[in-house]
């Protein structure tokens, strides 16, 4: 029986739908009553296949982008949570990942700050050694000094050099330490780029439901309802509840006119309220 | 001079209350959003708040409409460090009665600068 065949787009589903058409009004014209009612109910079979069929294949995309989403960071040696290679929805574990990126970069902070704070006092020690050094050096060149003097000048300073050894060795491995805590920026973009690849394929795939919803509407024969009317009074509402709550950071700052793009332009608006 | 930081993010915390001990200031308490800042404002004993906007719970603006709804906070001097940088808000901020304004990311030399600012005024 003719019609039974997939349709690759919706637009055979049309031309299919044209034919059917045709050869109901052909048969109508001839008066072949029951054949024009073979074409109706093949007409209805194909609509409803049509749809089970365009459901069917949104379904499969959204599920190949969930599994793309899924490879790859596993195999990660810094992502240590359990692979157990089950195919599990990577949706679900979008949240986490974002929680691990807040839990890498919080580590990272923390881990640079440390450094920084076990750093100052190396560094300032090093600094005061050096100062009374030079006032014994001053002293030193500004009288006339004994040998015995002149000794223990030779052997502070000689300390002071060991210092300075100990110390920049102190430094360099803090420092080693807060190159490599930074190693976390790798990670967490990755975890952001598969996150974020996942959302544009979740959004054009929903886009592409909203388009398959007003073909299937337009299948079945409704009209669609323009439903997505906001009030201006709602609208306020929303804008003052953003506007209270915060928007969060600014992308873009330099193009948008609402925003301000660093400090100097926060003091003059401010300057020109009266601040 | 003790400092209440209010910030959603620990890390954040941590970094304003180092240069506030860079700056002299040595004695900090913090709080993670305005609700739970609130109350340990009207314990007393804070001399200076410095908040972040958007937290959840209370944000920083509605933190600071209670402080300056309440009689014993109202003179309290208010800094907001934080990364909402609308116009609208900067604005809307200061008609709330905000000390100073600084938006993230920020330098030390600037988070010095605003707080010297509002203790020269406020004298």
């Amino acid at each position: 029986m003719a019609g039974l065949e997939e349709f690759s787009d919706l637009q055979s589903f049309e031309r299919h739908m044209q034919e059917k058409v045709q050869e109901l009004s052909e048969l109508l014209a001839k008066g072949d009553l029951s054949a024009a009612m073979q074409r109706l109910a093949e007409l209805s079979e194909a609509r409803n296949r049509v749809l089970y069929q365009e459901v069917g294949r949104l379904t499969r995309g959204l599920h190949e982008a969930i599994k793309a989403f899924n490879i790859d960071v596993e195999n990660s040696t810094a992502f240590h949570t359990s692979a157990s290679g089950a195919e599990v929805s990577e949706v679900a574990n979008a949240n986490e990942r974002l929680n691990y990126v807040l839990e890498l970069t919080e580590g990272a902070a923390n881990t640079t700050m440390d450094m920084v704070d076990a750093s100052m006092p190396v560094a300032e020690e090093i600094g005061e050694q050096a100062r009374l050094l030079r006032e014994d050096w001053k002293r030193m060149a500004d009288s006339k000094s004994s040998m015995d003097e002149l000794k223990d000048l030779g052997r502070s300073t000689e300390a002071f050099l060991i210092e300075i050894e100990n110390g920049s060795n102190t430094l360099h491995k803090n420092f080693t330490e807060i190159l490599l805590a930074q190693g976390f920026q790798d990670i967490t973009g990755q975890l952001i780029t598969r996150v974020i690849g996942l959302v544009n394929e979740v959004e054009s795939s929903l886009v592409n439901l909203v388009a398959v919803a007003g073909k299937v509407d337009s299948i079945a024969g409704r009209k669609q309802e323009e439903s997505a009317f906001v009030s201006d009074a709602d609208a306020a509402m929303q804008a003052e509840e953003k506007l209270v709550k915060g928007h969060g950071p600014q992308l873009h700052t330099e193009e948008a006119t609402d925003v301000v793009a660093d400090q100097d332009e926060v003091d003059d608006l401010l300057s020109s309220l009266g601040f | 001079m003790k400092i209440l930081i209010v910030d959603d993010f620990s890390t954040m915390r941590r970094i304003i209350k180092n240069l506030l001990r860079d700056l002299g200031f040595n004695n900090t308490v913090e709080a993670d959003d305005g609700s739970t800042a609130l109350p340990v404002l009207k314990n007393g004993g804070i001399d200076f708040l410095v908040t972040d906007w958007n937290m959840p719970g209370m944000s920083g603006l509605e933190l600071l409409e209670q402080v300056r709804a309440d009689p014993s906070l109202c003179k309290l001097p208010v800094l907001m460090v934080t990364a909402e940088a609308k116009r609208e808000q900067i604005i809307r901020a200061a008609q709330a009665g905000v000390n100073g304004y600084v938006v993230k990311p920020f330098t030390a030399a600037v988070l010095k600068e605003k707080i010297e600012k509002i203790f020269e005024r406020i004298g």
